[in-house]
């Protein structure tokens, strides 16, 4: 049964999660050609010092692509389910509605890791063309929290977008935006090194969060 | 199945606006207020001081708070109020260019005169910012070892950077990107030849080229011992410092200046702050009490008379005067006006029973999540929250509350109120 609900948001989300891929893969791209052209500009050794001293961050074109990537697939995924409350059908299926509302997050997250784990790898690849692995750690740890904003975009998207009452369903929109908030604070490049693994807490709750949404639309009531 | 959710929606709930609402209201009802400008004045041999008044301005105050601006006062420490222009007369050796203008250079003080070019040529500052410590700010481990003897006025970047490395000093090629194996070579053997033994627990130097000249960097290794590296025509120099090992060297703020006296501030891992002297390394100790490197930020103003430490956290700040000797002569403490308890303040107290904050810090560069305790004050909004909850529950729905969601809103003040509001009309 789990593997026809994966099946079915294949389906679902394929064509558009290809054109995301594209964005995002062009976007890598420009950023390619944007860290070339600073050391076309100027010479290494300053683009270094801009950089890895000064601060300034080359990749900076990526910050809010994770963002949209996440509101977008969380969009591909809940809205069609959401018209004309199809999405009881599923929870009507003999499996716990949970599990049916997990496996629908577990593809929609997948789908967004990918995208966020491939910006990553060619991040990097672009920032080792250039940089030592010093920059390319530090572009790493500036461009994580980017791509968590995405998650909780995901997340929050889909605890917006699965509520049945339009009364929380604006108030699940302020905490996706809120949580969506905590990784895109502006600090020094590599700022937020420490707290990285505390600031996973939030996308933890969020995830188990929507599963309340879900039991309410299922059964009306909660508790 | 269903208490699980629940629970995290609920902590979500409180966790988010634990981080807004106090930051809104903050962003709304404060203004952020900078800290206090002390100074030791040679004129009047007293401290005197700066600062924006968090307040109403004293009666005494008010012809001077707004000479200049309004709500900034400028106070001597016996109490007294005085204007712009009296403030800067007392510190003729940081207004000097004033001094001469209003035609009262040359000075004496002390017995000596002083007209503006030696004033010039004994001021300096040094400062060293809490968040400007290295392990307190995300550095990149990754540094210029500018070339000391550059054969022309102006400084430039090396075409390479080094790093550390448990066996060696690495130098990456920037144009190519690859190790430079030979500078790697002959750096590493240079070291290790002058005893340094890898790695390296700290690289302290000011690596910019904006600046009179290059000393190189300093340091220190596996052993806490200190070593002054410069490059010399291309060629490491190498000096072994002889800067003690049981000082455990934590930090030196480098500061090239033209009087060549001192290379800049040493801070020892016990949190002692020492001058870094041109004379074969030699150490002066700062007398400076209750000074916390990891809270607070320290300045060294210099003059021709007299050296004035200033440090400050966030609400007090203290300053030592000392003769040319580094001999305390005169020290002061001070509350800053920014600390006053205000309405909106205790109004902030009232309302937020803790606070989460998300950022940056003022005494360290981190993104760091820091939880923010209340005061007495909170618990008196704790408890109203409390009652107005139980009031909702009795007089709203016809029954008391569940003890467990009871004291989550006591517990949590406005937070756990607006969260359990929120999931409340399914009850």
């Amino acid at each position: 049964m789990i593997a026809a609900i994966f099946r079915k948001e294949y389906y679902k989300i394929r064509w558009p999660w290809l054109i995301l891929l594209l964005f995002n893969l062009g976007l890598m791209g420009y950023i390619a050609i944007a860290t070339r052209r600073l050391f076309i500009l100027d010479h290494p050794e300053v683009v270094w010092y801009r950089v890895l001293h000064l601060g300034q961050i080359h990749c900076e074109a990526m910050m809010y692509a994770p963002l949209l990537s996440g509101i977008l697939i969380a969009c591909f995924q809940f809205l069609p389910e959401m018209w004309g409350e199809r999405f009881r059908l599923s929870l009507h299926l003999p499996v716990s509605p949970g599990y049916v509302a997990l496996s629908h997050l577990f593809v929609g997250l997948t789908a967004y890791t990918i995208l966020a784990c491939l910006d990553l790898a060619l991040l990097s690849a672009v920032t080792a063309r250039f940089f030592s692995r010093e920059g390319v750690m530090v572009t790493l740890v500036t461009a994580l929290p980017w791509t968590l904003a995405g998650a909780a975009a995901y997340l929050g998207g889909a605890l917006t977008l699965l509520e049945p009452n339009y009364r929380l369903r604006a108030v699940n929109l302020m905490l996706a935006a809120g949580v969506a908030g905590l990784y895109l604070n502006n600090g020094m490049p590599g700022s937020y090194g420490p707290s990285i693994a505390l600031l996973f807490l939030p996308l933890a709750l969020m995830m188990l969060a929507i599963l309340l949404p879900v039991l309410r639309f299922r059964y009306r009531r909660v508790g | 199945m269903k208490r699980l959710p629940l629970f995290c929606y609920t902590l979500l709930a409180i966790l988010v606006t634990a981080v807004y609402l106090p930051m809104i209201y903050d962003k709304v009802f404060f203004k952020k207020i900078e800290k206090t400008h002390l100074f030791y004045s040679p004129v009047s041999q007293d401290f005197i001081f700066k600062e924006k008044l968090v307040g109403p301005v004293p009666e005494e105050a008010q012809g001077f708070a707004v000479d200049h601006h309004t709500g900034i006062a400028y106070k001597k420490a016996d109490g007294t109020y005085v204007p712009r222009i009296d403030f800067e007369k007392h510190l003729p050796f940081i207004f000097y260019k004033n001094m001469e203008i209003w035609g009262l250079l040359p000075l004496e003080l002390n017995g000596r005169a002083f007209d503006k070019a030696a004033i010039k040529a004994d001021r300096k500052v040094m400062e060293l910012k809490s968040r400007n410590i290295p392990d307190k700010a995300p550095v990149v481990k990754f540094w210029p070892l500018l070339e000391s003897n550059p054969g022309q006025a102006r400084l430039v970047f090396p075409e390479d950077r080094f790093r550390i490395t448990d066996t060696a000093m690495v130098f990456i090629n920037a144009d190519t990107n690859t190790q430079d194996k030979a500078l790697t070579e002959i750096y590493t053997r240079a070291l290790k030849d002058k005893g340094f033994r890898f790695p390296a627990r700290s690289v302290n130097g000011k690596f910019t080229v904006l600046k009179p000249f290059d000393e190189g960097v300093f340091l220190v290794d596996a052993d806490y011992r200190v070593f002054h590296l410069k490059r010399v025509n291309g060629m490491p120099q190498v000096v072994d410092t002889h800067i003690p090992a049981a000082l455990k060297t934590r930090h030196i703020k480098v500061s090239e200046n033209k009087q060549k006296e001192f290379y800049g501030l040493l801070l020892t891992q016990d949190g002692k702050v020492n001058l870094l002297s041109y004379d074969n390394y030699g150490l002066i100790p700062v007398p400076i009490q209750g000074y916390d490197p990891d809270r607070m930020d320290l300045k060294l103003i210099f003059n021709s008379l007299y050296t004035t430490a200033v440090y400050s956290d966030n609400t007090i700040i203290r300053a030592v005067a000392m003769d040319n000797t580094f001999t305390p002569v005169r020290s002061y403490v001070h509350t800053m006006s920014r600390a006053t308890p205000t309405t909106a303040s205790k109004i902030h107290d009232f309302l937020f029973p803790f606070a989460l904050k998300v950022g940056v810090r003022e005494t360290d560069e981190f993104t760091r999540v820091s939880f923010v305790p209340g005061n007495w004050i909170s618990l008196g909004g704790m408890a109203l929250c409390a009652v107005v909850f139980f009031g909702i529950s009795v007089l709203g729905r016809g029954r008391r509350p569940d003890a467990g969601r009871l004291a989550l809103v006591a517990l949590t003040g406005i937070y756990g109120l607006i969260a359990v509001s929120l999931v409340e009309p399914d009850h």
